[in-house]
């Protein structure tokens, strides 16, 4: 029992102690510049990447735009916003469609300036990107969300 | 090409209007020399101009992660040619827009694994599970065909005789969040799991079901299956973000007067669900259903059959937290009631980042009065608790090996203790 206790407490904190180990980083949701909504609930952003929530309150359908497996945004999404794995999102996103419901879109890129430019692209597309690809010309060119009304950068920011 | 002749024709134009406001005098040589100098100018700025349109024609051709934004495109273009739930998809660094041409999603499941003594048996056996096919269509942006198979392996004495069962098969209609409507053969919205995980080893953490929700073609006695209409959608609740199901039809054996005794059949079924998934309490779902039809169980038989199930879900981040009641009530006015009160709890958490240990507790009694006396409802449904432990670990994300063990017990027979290996996979 002296050695169970230890070995499940290193189980528990596993993927917590991965996490860790990166180095700190923020994050921004960005989206169209014809977008209307200009800040989201963190629940609602959660919503969103869940599949819980398909559309944009005008009705639009959400393409979510995410980044390769093993890029920090990804592992972000993953690890800390959704606290789930790749396999268990891939189970909760194909269920989703198994039960008859609208497939989720999604739509999966290499960097943050491709993840940009698709949300430039198409006007009902998220995507999380890294904060410093914010300055790219890429991403100068869609809003960062304020997330419970905070951008990037300001007091209180939950993004990182 | 055109906006190069367009620019080149402005241009020529221009000089032209030049030509012409001047030509009612005659040119000196101070003019000629400023019109030679104003001909060169446009010369040079039509070359300056061509060389920017081939820049930007060429700019314009797909170049991976080169391309400049494009103009935006109407909201509903970029829904409807971005359709692809792909979380599998290779990355890449295309950031155009999806191809218009996918709209067709296909997802297979399979299983195979080991059994020891899990009908009570004694039989310990490799068993290969069920293989499951699941396709949509999308008709138009608001109409949706979608089917699904399953071949039924577990016996195969005879090979042409594997069943291949049509799960489902709708025609579905997707209004907007409010009303949506699908028409075929589909599940019966009767409690959480039902609709959950409705086939497909490697969608549910456990290896078995809830016992409850046994399939009527392996013993089971709530109606999963029926073919009619199914009415569903959000209702303006807020917060509270509740939704709705109304469900009318019949089985689909019903009215097959060619079948055996045994062939449970139903029909007038109306079934009615309201669920809600709190805004507040992500990953939290409470709700009930109430189905009503006419069952029979036998030929010239008709029982009045109510099914109340209620539960409570919490299914976010590592915890899967299950819980349903139900309540089933069989009468008839002349041979008499049944009725069967059970519940099922499974908890499972994920530890570490592929590990999934789970447990389930399922409880379930019935007892009838007249003709449909306590014996003869046990009959019908024999068994009284099931404990059941196991653990999932997902080898990818495609990929999940499953260790088993319950133990149950039943009135009729002496308890069990049933162990299973399975390994679930998607294509």
């Amino acid at each position: 029992m002296g050695r169970i206790l230890p070995l499940i407490a290193v189980l528990l904190a596993a993927p917590t102690l991965d996490y860790a180990a990166e180095p700190a980083r923020t994050f921004a949701a960005v989206v169209h510049p014809s977008n209307p909504t200009h800040n989201l609930r963190l629940r609602d952003l959660l919503s969103l990447f869940e599949g819980d929530s398909r559309q944009w309150p005008n009705g639009s359908g959400v393409v979510l735009v995410e980044r390769d497996t093993g890029s920090a945004p990804f592992q972000y999404l993953m690890g800390r916003l959704l606290n789930t794995t790749p396999g268990e999102y891939k189970r909760r996103l194909q269920n989703i469609e198994y039960r008859g419901d609208a497939p989720v879109s999604i739509k999966i890129l290499n960097s943050d300036s491709a993840a940009c430019q698709f949300v430039f692209n198409v006007p009902s597309a998220i995507a999380i990107v890294e904060t410093e690809s914010l300055a790219s010309q890429a991403c100068g060119a869609v809003q960062a969300l304020r997330i419970d009304g905070k951008l990037p950068g300001e007091e209180g920011y939950r993004l990182k | 090409m055109s906006l190069r002749l367009a620019c080149v024709f402005a241009l020529v134009f221009t000089a032209a209007g030049g030509g012409v406001a001047v030509a009612g005098e005659p040119p000196d040589d101070k003019d000629q020399g400023s019109q030679d100098q104003t001909i060169q100018k446009l010369l040079e700025r039509v070359q300056a101009l061509e060389r920017q349109v081939a820049a930007l024609e060429q700019a314009r051709a797909p170049q991976p992660g080169q391309a400049l934004p494009a103009e935006p495109q109407p909201t509903q273009s970029a829904i409807a040619i971005a359709p692809e739930p792909a979380p599998q998809q290779t990355p890449s660094d295309d950031a155009t827009p999806p191809d218009a041409g996918s709209r067709f999603n296909f997802h297979g499941y399979a299983d195979a694994g080991f059994l020891r003594n899990v009908d009570g048996t004694q039989t310990k056996k490799f068993d290969l599970g069920e293989i499951d096919l699941f396709g949509t269509e999308r008709l138009s942006p608001r109409l949706t065909a979608l089917m699904e198979l399953v071949f039924e392996t577990d016996d195969q004495q005879q090979v042409a005789r594997v069943p291949v069962n049509v799960e489902r098969l709708l025609l579905q209609y997707r209004g907007n969040d409010f009303f949506n409507v699908d028409i075929g053969s589909y599940r019966t919205a009767v409690g959480y799991y039902s609709t959950a995980y409705l086939r497909g080893a490697w969608l549910q953490t456990a290896i078995s079901r809830p016992k409850m929700f046994t399939f009527e073609d392996q013993g089971g006695f709530l109606p999963l299956h029926a073919v009619g209409v199914s009415i569903n959608g959000r209702i303006p609740s807020g917060d509270l973000n509740l939704h709705y199901v109304v469900e009318g039809g019949s089985s689909r054996n019903y009215g097959d007067t060619e079948g055996f005794l045994e062939d449970f059949s139903f029909n007038r079924a109306t079934n009615l669900a309201v669920y809600s998934q709190p805004r507040g309490a992500p990953g939290l779902e409470i709700g009930f259903s109430t189905y009503h039809d006419l069952f029979s169980p036998a030929a010239g038989i008709g029982l009045d059959r109510s099914v109340w199930m209620v539960h409570v879900v919490y299914v976010q981040g590592r915890v899967e937290f299950l819980n349903e009641g139900m309540r089933i009530g069989l009468s008839d006015g002349s041979l008499g009631s049944g009725t069967g009160l059970g519940f099922y709890s499974q908890i499972a958490y994920r530890i570490a980042s592929s590990w999934k240990p789970y447990a389930r507790v399922e409880y379930l009694n019935a007892y009838g009065t007249g003709a449909i006396n306590t014996a003869t409802a046990r009959q019908y449904v024999p068994w009284k608790t099931v404990y059941t432990g196991g653990v999932r670990y997902d080898l990818t994300d495609s990929v999940a090996l499953k260790f088993e063990l319950g133990q149950e017990s039943d009135y009729l027979r002496p308890s069990y203790i049933s162990a299973a290996v399975q390994l679930a996979f998607t294509f």
